[in-house]
């Protein structure tokens, strides 16, 4: 498998509203993929197709080798996943979510989860429903990465964070995508935290995939930063 | 790393006791079905309303659990979560029915049988998200306490188990509803489950797509009602989750001044209907609409976060909870006034306090009153409204109808609550019109 998320021509229509048209991406196994684009640019919508959340109007979706409307439990096992809406159950408190979810994962690591509920200062025996937006975050990414999936995708992971839990985030996503065969998709507004851990960038723009390529690659195009490069291609045509 | 199976089924134990509302309406759904086996009590009542209590919090559960994203990307996510679902539903059915049994000498299968039809009813409900099934639920629970000789006698031959025919006939029912609701939320993708209910497409959804030419809209009822929403802070400012806390603490404070003129004043009690089908009502339906319009949005979510205009969501839930909220709310408190009236003045009322049931069928029409303001004036202040138009209603009531025959006003206002219920759509087309042209 050389493609970890393989998206070939992928439309997503709601009632009258085109929110993908005709997405053509792939991402290869171990790379980390920041996907960008403007509000209502299809971001969530594109990863809530590749994940098997929608099922799309047209076009082909696979991830991890596996149709993503019918992933089996193996390739779910390898795949993490933070919403952009946070939802964990509000009634459970944190050590109990952390058991109900680690129960489902072989490969649940329990020395990682415990580090970062340290690190990230999560209340233990406080109910979910009690806690902040930015703790619910965290604790939403304890859940995803602790069982070190293979393909981590992450909508919008750090938009509740404040400075040093992004940047704890942030050197986190490095760590975990050390291993090669690690890959990661995550989409974002933020683009320094894109030019901090991203491989390759991805810009949405209309429903298309606006540019595509290599982080370098796109600040050489435009000789300039990677907001520059992105304010550019949003204001231009599609190339990459 | 704990066993799967293990840590959903300690989520069925754990979750009823997370909050002290939901502990005490567990409790005291024990409590009532405990009551019904005092020696000596003539009715058994409190075993029915026992089973409202505790019913529809197993199902509204399940569906929550199942209605969301973790189960598209959790692997081997919905065999346990189905287990502990089934397994727990077999131990209310078998279990709830023993005590009233057990005390009565009445048939265990019958009982089961009335159990199993409950609990099937609750679960189609919720599953189909259907709110013509949720506003007919009530009208049964209605027809079961309201205490009139026909439905007595009807009750009295289930539960007997003298007529075979019709123990078998609850029975099947109650489990063909009960395994159709657990297949349509276990087996359905999460998107799938955001279409219309086959019920809907037949009986309702052809009147609602006649409305559809002008602007994309989404489909079912109670997904209409409940339609996009972004995080839980839109819960929190339509006003229904303040409300929530309050709902089931009202039922816990109901059920002990119930019991207690039950066993103070226990005639007094079997004439007047309103006590009867309160505690339900309000302890019950608001979780079992709340649960089926999370199950909606949740659904309705997965497809349309970003896409839906927010003002008319804006619309919906100020609209549908807020009636439901208030009507319950008024339902509640006058509701307990009226209880503990009865406790303190006995049995000398009985015969002419009528204010719960008037209060109820005013209550019932709110949703008509208010759908013809919001149609005429275009006004957002639902819940301000509801409040303006129910108010003076129930003031003046005792005043014009001293001497009515109670159960007319109850249906007149359960006909004017479907009314109401079939008004809201139309008015809702009307906004989305005046917003959109």
């Amino acid at each position: 498998m050389t493609n970890v998320i393989s998206v070939k021509n992928l439309t997503k229509t709601f009632g009258l509203k085109d929110a993908l048209r005709g997405v053509d991406m792939e991402i290869p196994v171990g790379a980390t993929v920041g996907l960008l684009g403007a509000n209502g640019a299809g971001k969530t919508t594109l990863i809530k197709c590749a994940l098997g959340l929608l099922r799309p109007t047209s076009g082909e979706c696979q991830l991890l080798g596996e149709s993503a409307w019918s992933l089996s439990a193996g390739a779910k096992a390898r795949l993490g996943y933070v919403p952009q809406v946070i939802q964990l159950y509000p009634w459970m408190r944190v050590a109990e979510l952390i058991q109900y979810t680690a129960s489902f994962y072989p490969t649940w690591n329990p020395e990682l989860a415990d580090r970062l509920i340290t690190e990230w200062e999560l209340p233990l025996n406080d109910r979910v429903r009690t806690l902040s937006v930015g703790q619910k975050q965290r604790l939403a990414i304890v859940t995803a990465v602790a069982y070190q999936p293979d393909l981590l995708i992450l909508d919008e992971p750090a938009a509740s964070l404040d400075p040093q839990a992004r940047r704890q985030f942030l050197q986190l996503l490095v760590e975990l995508t050390e291993p090669a065969q690690r890959s990661v998709l995550f989409s974002t507004h933020i683009t320094s935290d894109l030019e901090r851990v991203a491989d390759y960038v991805a810009v949405m723009k209309e429903g298309k995939i606006a540019w595509f390529g290599s982080l370098e690659a796109l600040k050489e195009r435009t000789h300039s930063s990677l907001e520059d490069a992105f304010l550019e291609i949003q204001q231009g045509e599609s190339h990459g | 790393m704990g066993n799967r199976y293990k840590e959903v089924f300690l989520t069925y134990l754990r979750r009823p006791f997370s909050s002290w509302q939901t502990g005490a309406t567990m409790v005291a759904g024990v409590l009532l079905i405990g009551l019904s086996c005092v020696p000596g009590r003539s009715s058994i009542s409190p075993w029915m309303l026992g089973s409202f209590f505790l019913v529809p919090s197993l199902w509204v559960q399940f569906i929550e659990q199942m209605a969301g994203w973790q189960r598209v990307v959790t692997p081997n996510y919905a065999v346990p979560h189905v287990s502990a679902f089934t397994i727990l539903s077999a131990a209310f059915v078998f279990a709830i029915p023993l005590p009233v049994a057990m005390a009565h000498h009445q048939s265990y299968l019958a009982a089961i049988s009335i159990v199993t039809l409950f609990f099937g009813t609750i679960g189609i409900s919720l599953a189909l998200a259907s709110i013509i099934l949720l506003a007919v639920f009530p009208l049964g629970v209605l027809l079961i306490f309201s205490g009139s000789s026909g439905t007595r006698m009807m009750m009295a031959s289930a539960l007997s188990g003298g007529d075979h025919n019709l123990t078998w006939f609850l029975l099947g029912t109650g489990a063909t509803l009960s395994i159709a609701a657990l297949f349509r939320i276990a087996c359905l993708k999460p998107e799938g489950l955001g279409r219309s209910a086959p019920i809907e497409s037949f009986l309702f959804g052809w009147w609602l797509r006649r409305g559809r030419s002008k602007a994309p809209v989404p489909t079912g009822p109670l997904p209409r009602i409940a339609a996009t929403m972004r995080g839980r802070a839109r819960w929190r400012r339509s006003g229904f989750f303040r409300s929530r806390s309050l709902l089931p603490m009202l039922a816990f404070i109901l059920v002990p001044i119930w019991l207690l003129c039950s066993v103070q004043h226990p005639h007094t009690i079997q004439v007047i209907v309103g006590a009867q089908f309160l505690l339900p009502c309000l302890a019950v339906l608001p979780a079992i609409i709340r649960g089926g319009g999370t199950t909606a949005v949740r659904f309705q979510m997965l497809e349309t976060e970003s896409l839906r205009p927010a003002a008319r969501s804006n619309f919906i839930k100020g609209f549908a909870l807020s009636f439901f909220v208030a009507t319950f709310k008024a339902f509640a408190i006058s509701s307990a006034v009226f209880l503990v009236a009865i406790y303190l003045a006995g049995g000398g009322l009985a015969g002419t306090l009528l204010l719960v049931p008037f209060v109820f069928s005013i209550m019932l029409a709110q949703p008509l009153v208010f759908a013809l303001v919001w149609f005429l004036t275009s006004c957002r202040r639902a819940p301000l409204l509801m409040v303006a138009a129910g108010a003076p209603l129930i003031g003046i009531g005792p005043v014009l109808f001293p001497d009515a025959n109670y159960q007319g006003f109850l249906i007149g206002g359960v006909v004017c609550m479907l009314i109401g219920l079939i008004l809201i759509p139309l008015v809702y087309r009307r906004w989305m019109n005046l917003e959109l042209g």
